[in-house]
């Protein structure tokens, strides 16, 4: 956990003395969310917290972040980099094409500690409007510790492929709204078949304040099963850009 | 400059159509079932496991002991056109088999399966007249098992057979609000419960817990009462899923895919004496040894393109404590 701690604080710290190396264009935010989930699901009915700290620029987008609740502690630090020769630009537009890599770890109370890894390949059509479209898709795995079999079988693997979209429209007048089908969110790490599907908005602040509310929905195996809500979750955030 | 955002546009809609394909449409030979199947979910269907108590075999005239068979059949897919079943290479074999062990030198009574299980996809696309296709299948076996256990003969009406076998939901059997059809036509007419086989008379015997996956998921109220369940019961166990849990993992897209709940759930089987889980779905036969228990999966009776067509014969020893697996492969 101290560990965990430890790398979360160096990447947040790292962002600031990194600043400024783009022609100004580097930004940095630090984000709080409050989510709400409801009776369905693993998760029950609980509040989760969290906390991220990221830098985005022309090139490089970076998080990580903090999520708990009673029963779970999750840690995520992730990476984009958009490729320099495959960028494509349009009197409107900008397609670009990039890598991204995730770390993700989990610690399920009196359960289970689990540790993600995935690579993907990631393509984005960026319009000078404010609407972004970014897919998304890749390669996982996942290796799980289980504390009531670790005499037995210390570890378990599991491999499962990574896909999404992401649609986000920001209005000039600092409106958004934002859709994402994904197999995974930035704490949640299913397997294949458990999509979720986030619908949200938020209002962008001249100060750089930003403030978003969501709701997503989670479907159990949702490709071959009859369609199961397994989570609902509502989330709040509050996100500060400088 | 026109031709350039022409260009963009396209590549974007290609994007789009193909995300859009593989996410949303998926068994299209079932139908395009999002949001038909409200209904059919395992929170409202099987909130508790129903309690069958002590499933009492002394009424069968061979004589029984601390060691007995059981059969596993699973993906029976009535009504599938892609592979037939061969019913009439299983239900002669099943008579072959009680033949052999019941009489002459090779006579073993271990080996007589005592009832069979069912894993679930017994019906393809959850039709009505697949459900009654199952029980015509369904028929023939307790015609077959009951003139050996039961001293039954072919005159013996169909209600009045006392041969057992015992069923679950899988996934397919969901279509078309299929669940209706299942608990108003198949043995025990639920798909989340359990009982116990005290066959030695010890007075302990293993316990069988059968559980609704046929979402893909336990379901929180299922989950919660099958932890309560187990907790309370001391016997050695077997338990009984449509789904994978975990079985290796290598099989991806067939196990349950929260892998919080898969973990959850194999920490309570770890917890609570759980010896085996049998499990169907993948039409393909593999297992995982946890050491305190092992996993098994059953290939379908009916398809051939992953594993061959195939059952499993299960010896149970109440003594030792020990379940063992033989596939007979079709």
């Amino acid at each position: 956990m101290k560990k965990t701690l430890l790398l979360f604080l160096s990447v947040f710290a790292l962002s600031h003395l990194s600043a400024e190396f783009n022609d100004g264009k580097l930004t940095k935010f630090l984000e709080l969310n409050l989510a709400s989930t409801t009776t369905r699901g693993i998760e029950g009915y609980n509040t989760l917290f969290s906390i991220q700290g990221g830098l985005e620029s022309h090139w490089f987008e970076g998080i990580s972040g903090l999520q708990a609740y009673r029963d779970s502690f999750d840690f995520t630090i992730s990476g984009k980099a958009w490729l320099p020769f495959a960028n494509w630009y349009f009197d409107t537009a900008r397609i670009a094409l990039g890598l991204g890599g995730i770390y993700h770890f989990q610690r399920y109370k009196d359960i289970s500690f689990e540790h993600d890894y995935i690579l993907n390949s990631l393509f984005r059509y960026q319009s000078k409007s404010g609407t972004t479209i970014t897919f998304f898709g890749g390669y996982a795995g996942k290796a799980t510790k289980l504390d009531a079999l670790s005499s037995c079988v210390s570890t378990i693997y599991d491999d499962y492929p990574d896909a999404g979209f992401l649609v986000d429209k920001i209005f000039e007048n600092g409106l958004e709204v934002y859709f994402e089908h994904a197999l995974n969110d930035l704490y949640r790490y299913p397997l294949f078949a458990t999509p979720h599907y986030l619908l949200g908005g938020a209002v962008n602040l001249d100060s750089g304040l930003r403030f978003s509310g969501d709701i997503s929905v989670g479907i159990a195996d949702g490709y071959a099963a009859s369609p199961y809500i397994n989570s609902l979750v509502l989330k709040f955030g509050m996100r500060c850009t400088f | 400059m026109k031709k350039n955002r022409f260009k963009a546009a396209k590549i974007i809609f290609f994007f789009f159509l193909t995300f859009q394909a593989f996410f949303s449409i998926s068994c299209s030979a079932y139908g395009f079932f999002w949001g038909q199947f409200g209904e059919n979910d395992v929170d409202e269907r099987s909130p508790c496991l129903a309690d069958f108590g002590k499933f009492d075999l002394s009424a069968q005239k061979v004589p029984l002991s601390a060691s007995y068979s059981f059969l596993v059949v699973t993906d029976l897919h009535f009504g599938s056109e892609r592979e037939e079943l061969n019913e009439g290479d299983f239900i002669f074999w099943l008579d072959s088999h009680f033949k052999k062990y019941s009489e002459g030198t090779s006579r073993d009574f271990t080996k007589l399966p005592r009832f069979v299980i069912n894993l679930g996809d017994t019906a393809d696309g959850g039709r009505e007249g697949q459900f009654k296709d199952f029980l015509a299948f369904e028929g023939k076996i307790k015609k077959v098992a009951g003139k050996y256990l039961y001293g039954e003969s072919e005159d013996t009406k169909d209600s009045e057979r006392k041969y057992k076998v015992w069923s679950i939901l899988g996934n397919h059997d969901l279509y078309h609000n299929g669940s209706v059809h299942f608990e108003k036509l198949v043995f025990p007419y639920k798909s989340s419960y359990f009982f116990n086989v005290d066959a030695g008379d010890s007075g302990s015997g293993f316990a069988f817990y059968f559980l609704d996956t046929a979402n893909g998921t336990l379901g929180t109220k299922q989950l919660k009462d099958f932890k309560k369940k187990i907790e309370a019961d001391l016997r050695p166990k077997i338990v009984l899923t449509h789904y994978p849990v975990y079985a290796g993992g290598s099989d991806m897209f067939m196990i349950i895919q929260d892998t919080m709940e898969r973990n959850t759930i194999l920490t309570y089987f770890a917890k609570n004496n759980v010896r085996q889980v049998y499990e169907g779905h993948a039409h393909k036969n593999y297992g995982f040894d946890f050491k305190n228990f092992r996993e098994d999966v059953i290939g379908s009776l009916r398809f051939s393109a992953r594993s061959k067509k195939q059952c499993a014969l299960v010896t149970v020893n109440e003594e030792t404590q020990s379940v063992s697996t033989k596939i007979i492969e079709f």
